[in-house]
Order: C-alpha cells, then structure tokens, then sequence
C-alpha cells in the first residue's frame, strides 16, 4: 500500500533523521571544532613566538645548565647539560613519589583498619587524623612541615646526637653509611650462592608439602632463608676477619657534617607531608573497603575459631582489597603529581628544576611540554602497573 | 618627444609631492604596534617585585613604593600626564620573564640585570641601566668568617631563576670552593632559611643584601662580606621585537638622568620652563619636536620630571639620604661626578 498524496521524503532529509547519522555528524562536529581551536592556539603560539625570535626546538637541551642542584639521585655537575640537569629532577620525584606511595599505603592501612577498632580511644584518634589531615591543603601542610618542624630543629652546632652515630639538626638527619669493604666481591659472590641454595631448598619443601596436601610455609620459609644468610655473614665475618661493609661516620667539620648519609630537610618535609596527607584518605578507601565486605564474612571466621588478627588477614582484607585497589590508583597518581609542591619548600623536583631552566634558557614551552610528558608518563606507569594488579585480584568472572 | 616631456613632467611632480610630504614624514611618528596599545588602553602595566624594600614593595599603606617602582610611574606620568595610571603586577623571579613574553606586562621593572642571554635567547629588550649592582654575600656575624674563600663547604642561600643562582656557582667552582646551594623559589623562604640556620650564608645583589638586613631585625648583626662577586646591571625590559616601544621606555629613562646633569628637578621646574638654555628647552619639549619623533607628547619630560623628579631625587628618596639605607651614589652617580649614569645627548 503506498500514499500517493504525501511525496516521498527527500534523500538528504531522511539521513538527518537516522539517530546513528546524527550522532555521527555531531561527533564529527565536535571533534573539527576541538581540532581547529587546537591548531588555532598553536598556530597563534609559533607565529608570536616567532615573532620574537624565540625558536621551538630541544636543541638547547644540549647546552650546559651551569647552575647547582642542591641533591639527587643521579651524580650531577654543574657543567652538565639542561637534560642531565631535568633527569635529576625526574629521578628525585620518582624517589619522593614512590617512597611517599609505599609509607602513606602502610599507614593508611593502620590508621583505616584503627578507625574500626573496638577500642574507642583508638577508633576516636584515627577519626580525628583523617577529619584534620584531609581538610586542610597540602601545601599549607607543607609549610607546617618544613619551616614550623624541621627548620626549627637545633642549628648545626647544636645538633642533637642520637644514639647510633645519628644526628639531628636542621640540616637534616644525618646517620652513618654503610660503605662496601675492598672484598666486596668475594662477599657477593658467596651472598649469591647461599641465597640460591636457600630459595632452592625452601622450593623444593613447599613442592613436598603441596604434594602431601598441607599448606606451603610461607613466612616461615622467608625466615630461614634469612637465617641462613646471617648464618653465612656471621661465618665469614669470624672466618675472614673482616665485615662485608663498613660504617661511615659522620663527623662535623667546618661547615657541614662530613661523611656518612643525610636526609634533607626539604626533602624529609615533603616525604612526611605528602605521606600524612595522603595516608588520610588511604585509611578511608581502606575502611569503606572493609566496610564493603559482608558482614556474614567476619562472623563465619568468628564462627571457624578464627581471632580478630586472623580473621582480618585472612578473610576480611584480602576481599576488601578488590574494593580499594580501583580509587587506591587515584590516591596514587594524586601523590605523585602533589609532589610538585616541592618547589614551595626548595626541593630539587622535576617542576623546580624545570623553573630554573626556563628562567635561564628562556625555552618556557618546551619546559612545560617535558614537565606535562613526565608526569604524564609516571601516572600512566602507575596505572598500567596497579591495573595488572587489580586483574590478578578480580574474582574469577567478575 | 611628447612622451618625454610627459615622463619628465611625471618625475618632477613626484619629486615635488615627495617634499612635500618629507616634513609630515619627520614630525610625529604614528605610534604603532606595542606603543600604540599602551596608549589606547591608558594604562601601563608593569612588572616589579613586590617585595624588595628600595626597590618595589607594598607599604602599610597599601601603595608599591620603590625605586623600581619609580620607573613605571615615570613611563606612566610621560605617557599619561599622571603617574597613577599603572597597574603593578607583584612578580616572582621565575615568573617575570613569561609575564612579559606573554604580554601580561608591558614594562619589567624588577631588579633584572642585563645579560646577553636574556637579551636574545629569552626574548628581552633592555632599556637602560638604571642601577649598577654586584653581587655579594652575608653571614651572620657569629661565623666569624671575613671572605668568601673561608665558606668552603658552607650551605648557601639563593633564589632560583635569577643570576645570582649562575654567579653564585661560577664564583665558587672557579675557586675550587665546594658549597651546598639551597634553592627557593621565593625570596621570603629564602631569607627565613638563613635566619633559621638553614644555610651559613645568603646571597643575592648587594643593594639587596642591604634591603633584607634593614627588614629583619634578625639580621641587624650580619656581615655583608666586602666581595663585589659580579657586575649586576639592572635595567628595565621589555619583550623582543617592539623597538618604538623600547625607544620611548629608553629616552625616558634617559631623560632622568640628563635632567639630573641639567639641574631640572621637581621643584624648579616651573622656573626652568623659562630658562633660555636650549638643552633645557630640548628636553623639556620648549623646542623641537623630540617627544613627537618617538611617538610621545614633546613635553613627555616635563610631566616625567613634573610628577616623579629626575634620577637623583628617585634614587635619594629610596636608596639614598632620604631613606633607611643611605646608600651612596658610588657607581650610579652621574658620569661628571665619577659615576656611569650617562645619557646620550637630546640632540
């Protein structure tokens, strides 16, 4: 049956009208839009750059910084170039990030599992912890950190002595080092081949166990091997003569403590500062996660004879983690990328020497461009790392 | 033959229309590009410091006072007739550049020194120098230290982005001289960590060593070691490629400094509108068309010099007799007295 009257809808007409079309067009739409603002903004950077001379390329990345760096990781000089003086920077963020990640996870579990604690004083601590700590800004925390604690410790030549060879002043906490000994190879060697003999021994017992239907020792084995390696240090040091390492001292001469290591106190502020803060929301990922498992799942560990420590080990934490483990990536990233605070309290950070740079080469978009890159290319480490994590911890299915 | 005398006629009306319009040329240049802008918008925005008492600080009041301040309200009081019409960003050392390459200011009076880098790499244009400065070095008196030979091993106090942070690394490794820099980005920080101990010593330009130990009263007993580490020209800048606007910043600058050689302050200037020297009537703007040539009003000095005085009173009222550093002019006394202020002449 056809309508004879009514003329049949022109092509163009009938295509607007199909939702897939439509959506399509104003995708396509949308994305010329976002491009064409992009390559106006770029455009408009290269010709005023341009205009004032200023070429875009990395070239002058090869130049030499000359400029200090107060510390780092990696040995730098000053007649070192531009990029030798932004790895440093690089490096010490990752040192300052993946230090903070690992103590504000730890102490996020405690403070998180203490804010369910029976006991009231600890659960009414922890509550308080979390409610302060979350809500005042980082870098205001920072601030307490740095110039209220530890630029008021004692000046140099007041340094409190600690037990130990440690000193504490407001240069920082400097402690002795461990300095190999001149037969370190030979140490090295014999280190190896325990370890070896002791990781194959406990292998080859826990393969046994399995087969025979009890449970594998876990740390149990760890414990031995340890054993077994003192045993062999202790064995070799009575035999030898001498230790694998030698402490180093420090000693305050002129200016400055010489030898041994030391923390410094921009870099203790903002580990401490980053860890605290961060530790706060972690403990309360950590208690809605254990929160988030069923209660029927504590009380059947009760009901198997299982303690509070076991049931909480064994059952209740290892369900939460599933929960944590998705936003526990957010307060990662968000760690890392807070590191960059580090230029309010004078810590060599990849931002701060980042700063320096564009200051003395004048080159601020490539700067910025390397800066974005980097923090770009850790978050996206963390992430891919933690989402393998979180694949292995899945339940089956899920 | 006719087609001769009609290209013969052509060229002769050309040449005439030529002169006659040479004199249009030479008067009165159209102010363009940055220049233009500044005076469209009616006012200046200028880049200081903020935070460097004699140079550019807030005081109780609420106003930026400073030597370098001075200088923005020069530019402002030729331009606009009124020494109000700015607009004072406070900037941080990392931050000035950027601020004027982006064009958030159009003038940087921030204690900057002239180097070769940032007048091309970082895309600077200088005007003149308006404070000769060195770089030095302060301990506290407890130390006992009298050189900077005896700092080996000493933590060191500097802000970064500046030249200090390069000089201070130079000087030493030149010397064989090992120290620990501690690096702030901002000069507060910076100062509390010497006060504090942090570091055995801070360094930044001399002028400026003094302006911080007459702020802290901590400070009262530090020594300012007698080394002069490097020469620290301060200019005003601004960004590359915009010369009518870095001419006219220029000649005002230096018409600060010819007022001072001429006598013409900002009491008698009045009187001196009438005096018959002609390089009075020059810079002022009495005779000739100079401040036309640049863009400007040709009494573009007169109002300078109405408003803000010449280079001597600036500098005495901030840095010198006047104010709580009596500073003497040493380096940036006049060349007729021994100094290097020296203006080219308004010819």
């Amino acid at each position: 049956m056809q309508r004879p009257s009514a003329s049949p809808p022109s092509g163009a007409s009938s295509l607007l009208r199909q939702p897939r079309v439509l959506s399509g067009l104003a995708q396509a739409l949308f994305a010329a839009v976002v491009v064409f603002a992009a390559a106006a903004m770029l455009s408009n950077m290269a010709a005023e750059l341009d205009k004032r001379g200023l070429p875009l390329g990395f070239g002058f990345l090869e130049q030499p910084a000359s400029f200090a760096i107060a510390e780092g990781l990696l040995d730098y000089t000053e007649s070192d170039s531009y990029w030798r003086a932004f790895s440093v920077g690089v490096v010490n963020t990752i040192q300052v990030s993946l230090l903070g990640i690992v103590l504000a996870t730890l102490l996020g579990t405690v403070i998180g599992v203490s804010r369910l604690s029976t006991n009231l004083m600890v659960r009414t601590l922890a509550g308080a912890y979390v409610e302060t700590v979350r809500n005042v800004p980082l870098l205001v925390q920072l601030f307490v950190w740095y110039t209220i604690v530890f630029l008021n410790l004692p000046p140099l030549r007041k340094s409190l002595a600690l037990p130990g060879g440690f000193f504490l002043n407001n240069r920082g906490v400097h402690f002795p080092s461990l300095g190999l000994s001149p037969d370190w190879g030979s140490w090295l060697i014999g280190l190896v081949i325990v370890a070896a003999f002791a990781l194959l021994a406990g292998w080859r017992v826990n393969r046994r166990r399995v087969a025979e239907g009890r449970p594998p020792l876990g740390l149990w084995a760890a414990a031995g091997g340890l054993l077994a390696v003192a045993l062999f240090v202790t064995a070799g040091w009575i035999a030898v003569g001498s230790s694998p390492v030698v402490p180093d001292y420090p000693v305050l001469k002129g200016f400055n403590f010489r030898g041994g290591a030391r923390v410094s106190p921009e870099f203790a502020a903002l580990l401490t500062g980053l860890t605290i803060y961060t530790a706060a929301f972690i403990a309360e990922l950590v208690r809605a996660g254990v929160q988030a498992v069923g209660r029927g799942q504590s009380e059947a560990a009760a009901a198997l004879g299982l303690t509070r420590g076991q049931a909480l080990r064994h059952v209740i934490l290892p369900q939460a983690l599933r929960i944590i483990l998705p936003p526990l990536v957010n307060q990662y990233l968000n760690l890392t990328k807070n590191s960059s605070l580090a230029v309010a309290i004078a810590f060599p950070d990849l931002v701060a020497i980042g700063n320096t740079i564009i200051n003395q080469s004048g080159n601020a978009v490539q700067l910025i461009v390397l800066i974005m890159g980097s923090y770009l290319a850790m978050s996206l480490a963390i992430s891919f790392l933690l989402n393998q994590l979180n694949k292995r911890t899945r339940f089956a299915g899920q | 033959m006719v087609a001769l005398c009609f290209v013969a006629a052509l060229c002769f009306a050309a040449a005439l229309f030529s002169v006659a319009l040479y004199p249009v040329a030479l008067h009165g240049a159209e102010p363009t590009g940055k220049l233009k802008e500044v005076l469209e918008r009616g006012q200046l925005y200028c880049g200081v410091n903020g935070k460097l008492s004699g140079f550019g600080f807030m005081d109780p009041q609420g106003n930026m006072v400073g030597f370098d301040v001075d200088i923005c309200r020069a530019v402002a009081a030729a331009l606009f007739d009124d020494p109000a019409k700015v607009r004072f960003t406070p900037l941080s050392a990392p931050q000035r550049f950027t601020a004027l390459q982006s064009g958030e200011i159009d003038l940087l009076s921030r204690n900057t020194t002239w180097t070769i880098s940032r007048d091309s790499r970082v895309g600077l244009d200088f005007a003149p120098v308006v404070f000769y400065d060195g770089q030095g070095i302060m301990v506290k008196r407890e130390l006992g230290v009298s050189s900077v030979s005896e700092l080996d091993g000493a933590s060191i106090c500097v802000q970064t982005g500046t030249t200090t942070e390069k000089n201070l690394t130079d000087y030493f490794r030149n010397r064989g001289i090992a120290f620990n820099p501690v690096i702030s980005q901002d000069y507060a920080t910076s100062v509390d960590g010497f006060i504090k101990d942090r570091c055995d010593a801070f360094t930044t330009d001399r002028s400026g060593l003094l302006a911080t130990k007459i702020k802290y009263p901590e400070l009262a007993d530090a020594v300012i070691l007698e080394e002069v580490m490097s020469k620290e020209p301060l200019a005003p800048a601004v960004v590359q490629g915009e010369s009518q606007w870095r001419d006219a910043v220029s000649w005002i600058v230096f018409g600060l400094i010819q007022a001072e050689e001429l006598g013409v302050t900002r009491e008698n200037i009045q009187r001196m509108s009438g005096s018959t020297d002609l390089n009075v009537r020059r810079l002022l703007g009495i005779e000739d068309t100079f401040g036309e040539d640049l863009g400007l009003s040709n009494d573009f000095l007169a109002r300078t010099i109405r408003h803000v005085g010449n280079y001597g009173e600036i500098y005495e009222r901030h840095l010198g007799m006047d104010s709580p550093f009596k500073l003497p002019r040493g380096l940036n006394d006049l060349w007729s007295r021994g100094g290097l202020m020296y203006a080219p002449p308004f010819r």
